[in-house]
């Protein structure tokens, strides 16, 4: 039976730095029927240095996992539902990447790799905050990613073809103006995945950068890119984007604070603000893969899936003397 | 600075960590882990670097090949290569900075 060996990262945990982490586990999780599994032990715990995932033998059931304690997440934050929606080390922990043409998590040829409740960011002009590269099965979930580099601030390249890996509930800031585009999404799946250009920024080129290869995305949000995607096989349901006239499977829907809490660079907030956005109830179904938004709020909340990472909680109606007052 | 250093191949693949790669630098006086100061497949070294020193031992641009590293330390080329293979017997072990440049070898 699969054990699953759990390691703190951070300060006073068992590693203290994520590279240590990942390089401590077994080279073979097949050999040795184990899941390394990491959690980064604190909420206050700010790493500043990248973390590279590779060269150990993994299958789908053994594989390597980084995720969070319970209550280190932004995620966990008791002001979750009120928190903007961004980045910010302030709640929860989080990576903090200012290197140069470097990346700040790079899974490499790599299967199977999981990763969720991480907020990471790139400041780096080139600097990424996600890569993975030629790998099946990866799972990327209720994270937050952030850059500044043309490429994207997310490029995730499966080697399986399509359904290769997954990218789902997660929030992916372009905050470069004039990007090539959001990200890049080779083989790869999105699901309930808000992709943004904060409005003060010059739009990038692309939305998503798909030539060449499939990709499948449903309930995702694509704001700020001129052309939703670019190239490819593209599998659309239910999302929605900025572009005006875009291609099949796409609905258009202005990019304003109807849809998003706050648009601007230094303020962003992407969360849904009130049930008048585009995004509220108009998503599919899709208890595999996005049956919680990126704040632990179950889906649906209202008749169907909103679009987009964030589910939408409207408040009960209160009854008071015989009346219903929202 | 103290660098974090694997002193044993991790595995035969190329991008595996390897004999000689930088896994993490820290700032001097790091509360390592136990874990971290243990483990016979690591050593600590503390130098002092310039932070250039530094971004090129962690550099991970280009994975020519799928490496890890681009630059590692030649421990054959420090003064006690002994203190790099085997058993741990320092917890942390000092190196100058011309030693430390001097050991540092691109990867061909």
């Amino acid at each position: 039976m699969t054990t699953t060996v759990v390691k703190t990262i951070g300060s006073g945990g068992d590693f203290t730095t994520l590279q240590a982490w990942e390089d401590a586990s077994p080279a073979s999780l097949v050999a040795v029927d184990q899941i390394w599994q990491g959690q980064i032990k604190a909420s206050t715990d700010v790493f500043t240095a990248g973390l590279v995932i590779s060269g150990t033998t993994v299958s789908s059931t053994q594989y390597v996992e980084l995720t969070t304690a319970t209550g280190a997440s932004f995620r966990d934050n008791a002001s979750v539902q009120t928190n903007a929606l961004r980045y910010n080390a302030s709640n929860g922990c989080a990576i903090d990447f200012a290197t140069n043409y470097a990346i700040a998590i790079f899974n490499n040829t790599q299967d199977f790799t999981r990763i969720s409740n991480l907020q990471v960011q790139a400041t780096a002009a080139n600097g990424t905050a996600l890569q993975v590269s030629a790998s099946t099965g990866v799972d990327i979930n209720f994270c937050i990613y952030e850059g500044l580099i043309d490429a994207g601030p997310v490029a995730l390249t499966a080697s399986g073809g399509a359904g290769g890996g997954t990218l789902r509930n997660s929030l992916v800031v372009q905050r470069k103006s004039a990007a090539t585009h959001i990200a890049a999404l080779k083989d790869f799946a999105a699901y309930n995945v808000t992709f943004a250009v904060p409005s003060d920024k010059t739009a990038a080129t692309f939305g998503i950068d798909n030539r060449y290869f499939n990709v499948t995305m449903k309930n995702c949000a694509v704001f700020g890119g001129t052309t939703v995607i670019r190239g490819g096989t593209p599998t659309i349901t239910t999302s929605y984007t900025s572009m005006t006239s875009p291609p099949a499977g796409w609905t258009n829907a202005t990019y304003d604070t109807t849809q998003f809490a706050d648009i601007t660079d230094a303020t962003r907030d992407y969360k849904i603000p009130a049930n008048t956005s585009a995004f509220y109830d108009t998503g599919t179904t899709d208890s595999t893969n996005a049956a919680t938004d990126i704040a632990g709020t179950s889906r649906p909340q209202g008749s169907a899936y909103d679009v987009g990472c964030w589910e939408l909680v409207v408040s009960a109606a209160v009854v008071l003397m015989g009346q219903a007052c929202l | 600075m103290e660098f974090l250093v694997r002193v044993v191949d991790k595995g035969v693949a190329v991008t595996c960590s390897k004999r000689g790669d930088v896994l993490s630098a820290c700032p001097d006086g790091w509360a390592w882990s136990p874990e971290e100061l243990t483990n016979d497949a690591w050593r600590i070294v503390s130098v002092n670097v310039l932070q250039s020193t530094v971004e090129a031992f962690l550099s991970n641009a280009g994975f020519v090949g799928g490496r890890r590293r681009e630059w590692m330390l030649d421990f054959s080329l420090l003064p006690d290569p002994s203190l790099f293979t085997g058993v741990r017997t320092l917890p942390i072990i000092p190196l100058t900075r011309k030693q430390c440049t001097d050991a540092a070898v691109k990867k061909p």
